[in-house]
């Protein structure tokens, strides 16, 4: 597994090594801007996706699993001190640097408000659709709804109600609510971001024991206590992990939230696809899959974590 | 006192129980027994108001129960079940604790209480208070909640079932130890089982249910020699003078034992043994070693010489098992008595065949 990621280095390292810095003779023979072909980013992905693939498999330990990180922060150190001032990617992004992190931060709050919102809400609704048999059928009912629905249509959908709302009451443009941008983009993302949590804290309280329950009950919890000290504190890894499952899918959503204006690194893809550049649209691509992948282990991290000492698995 | 007048319980169009007239006396331990479906476990369920009866009163030391806040009166109630119910994400302290807490004790009563009770249950309180159910036995498990119900102090324990999930054996043990504490803290004990020999050892009274009605409400003694009709015939079974025995403990029915000490010398205590020549073995402290046969002894040697060893807790029981127990113990192991140690492992006296045979056929006169 640690030769995938071995691989990592090999053509980053010749890049590296014909630069101006290691050989300035023999960079000056060649081109001075290096494009790396399609077959370089896909064996880079598929290094990526091995790594974590076999990571999975083979159960190693969370330390390892942060090697990759590793990896990526001597890439861009790297790159800060200009090992790979003449690739191509590079170029595009000195030229774009503010734009960049405009956007990167665009992203990530988007993220951060949308799993913050729709874990509140979701709980809230996962647990009304537990107490409450009927009201459970129509929340699963809406969320499923929702989830069927392309993104991409979702977000136009609301364009027309918002921008009906804001016309009729001026003073919500001041909020900077509009038929376009953020807010469509967020109300879309958290709708989306529901159903995983929702259906994730049934399950949860749903595989409390039945004897667990009735012990609660017979010693004198009400339904709040109960809820609160006995359900909740059981079910929580399994509402984490549906938390994790909305995050990344999120950061992944966001991307398509651009064509309507909510920013975000999306923004670098669609102009690259429209001008052809793919190292635009890599520009965009590589901090997206990073954020997945850090959304994923850091709540990975929290999982284990907030799981109770009497429900974690021995460890061997 | 727990009086159940008139109580009838409908699910629907459902008969659970009806016509239940009853009384649960302070202080003692009443079984409910019956085949699965019989309504034991409604019954008790209306106790603590976990099920509302649909007709008829139930008292608690004569306050009508609907006078009192649900979630208060069962914080007043001990209540066991069957797959115990320990909360899996809490530890050994925090479980017994549940209903203290939620009375809102100070932490120095909690920790004191908590303690104690690890050591009623018998279980050492290093060791077990930070533990996670998930680290217990079936049989540990068991009396954590046991403790658990016992943790505020109750004057009332529903129990449903609470040795149902454990081994034969282990079961056996948690009985006796059961009835230990029973002895020290005299609750008024509601047992629900379906194993008519755990009814017929632990039960003052006995009560056996079928389709939503008692059937028989009498002490096991009674039931056991006056069937009330052929469906309890049938449901105690044939072996009723074994079944009689249950009823009786070691303690009520051994004999003084003799011994001796392993230090002395076969030839200094031979006469004096002459009428019994089999002979337990204890050391000074009285802690049971084994035994010796002096026909076949040689006089010369000391004692712990020519004994034969007994491991610790193999061919002795303690003063609380019944003499079914011993009997059972005696005819597996092809002996005509038994040595009774307590928990230091001290002989105590012992219970030979004959003594229970005495036992039964004084039973049978009366």
């Amino acid at each position: 597994m640690f030769f995938s990621t071995a691989w990592f280095f090999v053509p980053w390292s010749v890049i590296a090594l014909v630069n101006n810095h290691v050989f300035p003779a023999l960079s000056g023979e060649l081109n001075k801007i290096i494009s790396p072909g399609p077959g370089m980013w896909g064996l880079l992905s598929a290094s990526v996706i091995l790594f974590y693939a076999g990571s999975r498999e083979l159960k190693i330990s969370f330390i390892n699993t942060l090697f990759p990180f590793f990896v990526a922060a001597l890439l861009l150190m790297a790159v800060y001190w200009g090992f790979f001032d003449q690739l191509s990617l590079v170029i595009e992004f000195r030229v774009r640097q503010e734009e960049f992190f405009r956007e990167l931060t665009a992203h990530i709050r988007l993220t951060i408000i949308t799993t913050v919102t729709a874990s509140i809400l979701g709980v809230f609704f996962g647990v009304l659709a537990w107490k409450l048999k009927k009201t459970g059928s129509i929340v699963f009912f809406l969320a499923n709804s929702v989830q069927a629905i392309p993104s991409l249509a979702l977000f136009s959908i609301l364009i027309l109600p918002l921008a009906i709302l804001t016309a009729r009451f001026p003073f919500l443009r001041d909020l900077g609510i509009k038929g376009i941008g953020a807010a469509p983009a967020l109300i879309a993302l958290i709708l989306y971001a529901l159903l995983p949590i929702i259906r994730n804290t049934y399950a949860g309280l749903a595989a409390v024991n039945q004897s667990v329950r009735e012990a609660g009950i017979g010693m004198g919890m009400g339904k709040y206590r109960l809820l609160i000290s006995v359900e909740l504190p059981i079910g929580i890894p399994v509402i984490v992990r549906g938390i994790r499952t909305s995050m990344v899918q999120a950061i992944g959503t966001i991307t398509v939230a651009t064509l309507i204006n909510a920013g975000g690194l999306g923004l670098f893809i669609f102009q690259g696809m429209s001008q052809a550049a793919p190292d635009l649209v890599i520009m965009g691509v590589i901090p997206i899959v990073m954020l997945a992948i850090i959304a994923d282990k850091g709540m990975t991290l929290l999982e284990d974590l907030l799981t109770p000492r009497g429900l974690r698995r021995e460890k061997t | 006192m727990i009086q159940l007048r008139e109580i009838e319980k409908y699910y629907g169009e459902l008969k659970a129980v009806s016509n239940l007239n009853v009384t649960f006396p302070k202080g003692q331990i009443s079984v409910i027994i019956g085949p699965s479906g019989c309504g034991k476990t409604t019954t008790l369920k209306m106790i603590n108001l976990m099920v509302k009866p649909t007709h008829g009163k139930i008292t608690i030391d004569s306050k009508d129960i609907n006078k009192f806040h649900p979630e208060k009166l069962r914080r007043s109630i001990g209540y066991v079940i069957q797959n115990i119910g320990l909360f899996p994400h809490m530890s050994v302290s925090n479980n017994i604790s549940v209903v203290p807490r939620l009375l809102k004790w100070s932490k120095h009563k909690i920790r004191e209480r908590t303690n104690e009770l690890l050591e009623l249950v018998g279980l050492d309180s290093k060791i077990y208070l930070e533990k996670y159910p998930n680290q217990l036995s079936g049989g540990e498990a068991q009396r954590i909640g046991v403790a658990r119900a016992l943790a505020a102090d109750p004057s009332i324990l529903l129990m449903d079932e609470p040795f149902g999930a454990v081994d034969p054996l282990t079961r056996e043990i948690l009985q006796t130890e059961f009835l230990e504490i029973q002895n020290r803290v005299k609750k008024t004990i509601v047992f629900i089982t379906h194993d008519l020999d755990e009814a017929i050892k632990l039960a003052d009274k006995l009560i056996i249910m079928k389709d939503g009605k008692i059937i028989q409400d009498d002490s096991p003694d009674r039931i056991l020699t006056e069937p009330k009709n052929q469906f309890i015939r049938d449901f105690i079974g044939t072996d009723r003078a074994l079944k009689r025995l249950l009823r009786l403990t070691s303690r009520d029915h051994m004999h003084d034992a003799h011994h001796v000490d392993e230090n002395e010398r076969v030839d200094e205590i031979v006469s004096k043994f002459a009428e019994h020549p089999f002979l337990w073995v204890t050391d000074s402290r009285g802690v049971l070693k084994g035994w010796i046969n002096l026909r076949k002894a040689d006089h010369k040697k000391s004692v712990s010489d020519e004994m034969t060893l007994i491991q610790p807790n193999t061919l002795s029981i303690s003063p609380m098992n019944t003499l079914r127990d011993a009997l059972s113990k005696m005819i597996g192991e092809g002996i005509r008595s038994i040595p009774i140690v307590d928990r230091e492992h001290r002989l105590q006296g012992e219970v030979t065949l004959e003594g229970i045979q005495e036992v039964v056929n004084r039973q049978n006169q009366i």
